[in-house]
């Protein structure tokens, strides 16, 4: 009996230690989505109307000069998921179609191109002039060019794009 | 200038503006060719530009949209058939960049040039796209939007544009050349046209309306000669062919003229000859006989029923045949004669011939009436009182005159061909003669048939029944004065007997001797 209470306990003990461990772990979860582009961007910030424009596509020009080239992740990421879904307020299959239809229009010269990772769209956008992603603040490649969004960096308060 | 040089000028004018005409024509057609070309090859290149607009967007759209696929697995490599099918499609877009080439202007050729670099760089950075899509998605992203998309931004969006704009210009500048054109070459043809027309015309009608107004002349002269004035001549100044036919007509006029003037002198002799071939035959013939005798060459003996028939003989003559000499005889007589002719003439008594000394005359033929044997008295007493007047006359002789008159159906005709003569026939001129010779001196001596014609007109005497030289006793009488009732002084013996004559014989009284009228007055 003392056994099986024993038992009890570390039972009970283990399973809060497990839930606030996973308290801890929710409170962690808010990720921030962090804009990075590439460094002959003269722009240093971007307002949150004009991310949500330049991902439609309406924006084809940095102020100051260069093409906006834009990478997104591949679907199904979390970077794409929140874009789509929070910036943009589309649904995967309505981006799609929205792009597919604007390049048919011929109203845009040229469409998001999909990188698969955050490393890759770190690569890229070091290496295409003009070029914008969107990655996870965990994974900012340390020689990225980050763009504040609202002249807010990410890390400080109030910064627009915190995610779970 | 002749005609003949005009009409040539004329059709050197219709030749010369026919040729500017055609020329301008040709001018014209030619431009209008050229502006047509040049219209046809800038169409050409816009079409052209239009299938490299397209394919470059149709390109542009398939890599645009395969940009959005992920393309990290080697399934999603591209087919060799995807690569050849894009090579294709690359190529009609450079068959189209070529016949721009062909057919763009020197103008343009700048943007084509640029163009055709900038598209060659394209294609094989859109090559290198496919080669590394499905295979290394980084690079092909990397040539995707650092090569590929700027240069198709390039081409599709400055130099493609720059391009149709430079056409749209060129073709713009063709479309107002070939207005232009068609304006000037229509307005330049239609001037030439109307203009040459309008100066031929004019030319024309200065030319028919000279030659019209000419021939009319022409016309009009050649009828007025032709009618007979042959004074009138032809006026043309000019030196050509109808200036010659003028003259010639003028000249035949002048000929005609002269001709004429030749034709009537001659005229005018054969009339004189004619005239004095006719008096003179009127002096031996009277006239109805002599017209007869010339229109038909004989004279038809004439029956007439009653007519007077007169013989004067000079009493006295044969005594003066001794006393006178021949030429101072026959000269007397001729005066007496010639006295007795006026008269015969004056009462339409026609004289027949004279016989020595004797004097024969006829009334009422060849004209036939009803008052000849009034007129025969009338006659005869004015012959009386002439030969008083001239016996009188100092060296004259004292000659005196026995008529005889008898009124009776005579036969009157021509006969003989040669010194022919007019003359009478029948049993009253025998009876006559018989009345002469028992006349007395410068009285008229006249039958029962004669009596019975002028009873009412004349006083006659009766004489009784007197025998002839033929042995027949004959009926006479003498004349003595006009009729006692004409004398009974209510109105003047000759009006009295001009009234009476005209009631009798429905005819004026030819004359009425003035010793006649002085006797009735003494009475």
């Amino acid at each position: 009996m003392q056994y099986f209470k024993v038992l009890l306990v570390f039972f009970l003990l283990c399973s809060a230690s497990t839930g606030f461990a996973q308290t801890d772990a929710n409170a962690d979860n808010k990720r921030s989505l962090v804009v990075i582009v590439n460094p002959t961007v003269q722009q240093d910030s971007i307002s949150t109307e004009d991310l949500r424009l330049l991902l439609l596509g309406d924006i084809r020009f940095w102020k100051g000069g260069g093409l906006v080239t834009l990478l997104i992740q591949a679907p199904v990421s979390w970077e794409r998921d929140t874009v789509l879904g929070e910036v943009m307020k589309m649904s995967e299959p309505q981006y799609r179609q929205f792009w597919i239809s604007k390049v048919f229009r011929t109203e845009a010269a040229s469409g998001p191109k999909v990188v698969l990772s955050n490393e890759m769209a770190g690569i890229l956008v070091s290496r295409i002039p003009g070029a914008i992603a969107f990655v996870d603040d965990a994974e900012v490649p340390p020689d990225a060019k980050v763009l504040k969004v609202d002249n807010i960096l990410p890390g400080e308060e109030g910064y627009p794009l915190v995610f779970k | 200038m002749n005609i003949g040089g005009k009409l040539i000028l004329i059709f050197v004018l219709v030749v010369a503006f026919s040729g500017a005409n055609l020329s301008v024509y040709f001018w014209s057609k030619s431009k209008s060719n050229n502006a047509i070309e040049e219209l046809r090859l800038a169409t050409e290149v816009q079409i052209a530009l239009g299938e490299t607009q397209r394919g470059l967007n149709d390109l542009s759209k398939q890599n645009t949209i395969m940009g959005q696929f992920v393309s990290g697995t080697e399934d999603l490599a591209l087919h060799p058939k995807d690569i050849e099918r894009f090579d294709t499609q690359t190529n009609v877009v450079a068959e189209s960049i070529s016949r721009i080439s062909s057919s763009v202007g020197s103008e343009s050729s700048k943007e084509l040039t640029a163009l055709s670099s900038k598209y060659e760089a394209l294609i094989k950075s859109w090559r290198r796209f496919y080669l590394y899509f499905g295979r290394d998605h980084t690079e092909a992203l990397m040539e995707l939007a650092i090569n590929a998309e700027p240069l198709a931004n390039e081409v599709m969006q400055i130099y493609l544009p720059a391009l149709i704009q430079a056409e749209e210009s060129r073709i713009k500048l063709a479309r107002e050349n070939y207005a232009t054109t068609s304006a000037l070459t229509n307005k330049l043809s239609t001037s030439v046209f109307l203009g040459s027309t309008l100066f031929l015309m004019l030319i024309l009608i200065w030319f028919s309306r000279d030659l019209m107004s000419r021939l009319t002349g022409l016309q009009l002269g050649a009828e007025k000669i032709g009618a007979g004035d042959l004074d009138h001549r032809i006026n043309d100044k000019s030196k050509d062919e109808l200036h010659d036919l003028a003259e010639s007509f003028n000249d035949m006029g002048g000929r005609l003229l002269e001709a004429r003037d030749k034709l009537d002198e001659q005229y005018r002799i054969v009339n004189e000859q004619r005239q004095r071939s006719q008096h003179l035959l009127l002096n031996i013939l009277p006239k109805s006989t002599a017209d007869e005798l010339v229109d038909n060459g004989k004279v038809a003996p004439q029956y007439y029923s009653s007519a007077t028939v007169m013989f004067a003989d000079i009493k006295g003559f044969t005594l003066s045949t001794e006393k006178l000499s021949v030429d101072k005889l026959v000269e007397v007589l001729n005066e007496y004669f010639t006295e007795f002719d006026k008269i015969c003439d004056k009462y339409n008594v026609e004289k027949l011939k004279t016989i020595g000394d004797c004097y024969m005359a006829v009334s009422g033929v060849p004209s036939r009436n009803l008052s000849h044997c009034a007129d025969m008295i009338l006659a005869a007493m004015e012959c009386i009182e002439i030969t008083k007047q001239l016996s009188s006359r100092e060296d004259y002789p004292d000659w005196e005159i026995r008529i005889g008159i008898h009124s009776g159906p005579v036969v009157a005709g021509v006969v003989g061909i040669k010194k022919f003569a007019f003359d009478i026939w029948g049993s009253t001129v025998n009876r006559a003669a018989r009345l002469e010779a028992s006349g007395e001196a410068n009285n008229i001596n006249i039958s029962e048939e004669s009596r019975s014609h002028v009873k009412d007109l004349f006083n006659l005497i009766p004489r009784g029944a007197i025998k002839t030289k033929d042995k027949q006793d004959v009926a006479m009488y003498f004349v003595d004065g006009l009729h006692s009732s004409l004398l009974d002084g209510r109105i003047p013996p000759r009006a009295g007997f001009e009234e009476r004559y005209q009631v009798y014989f429905r005819e004026d009284a030819q004359a009425f001797p003035a010793s006649l009228e002085n006797l009735s007055a003494s009475k």
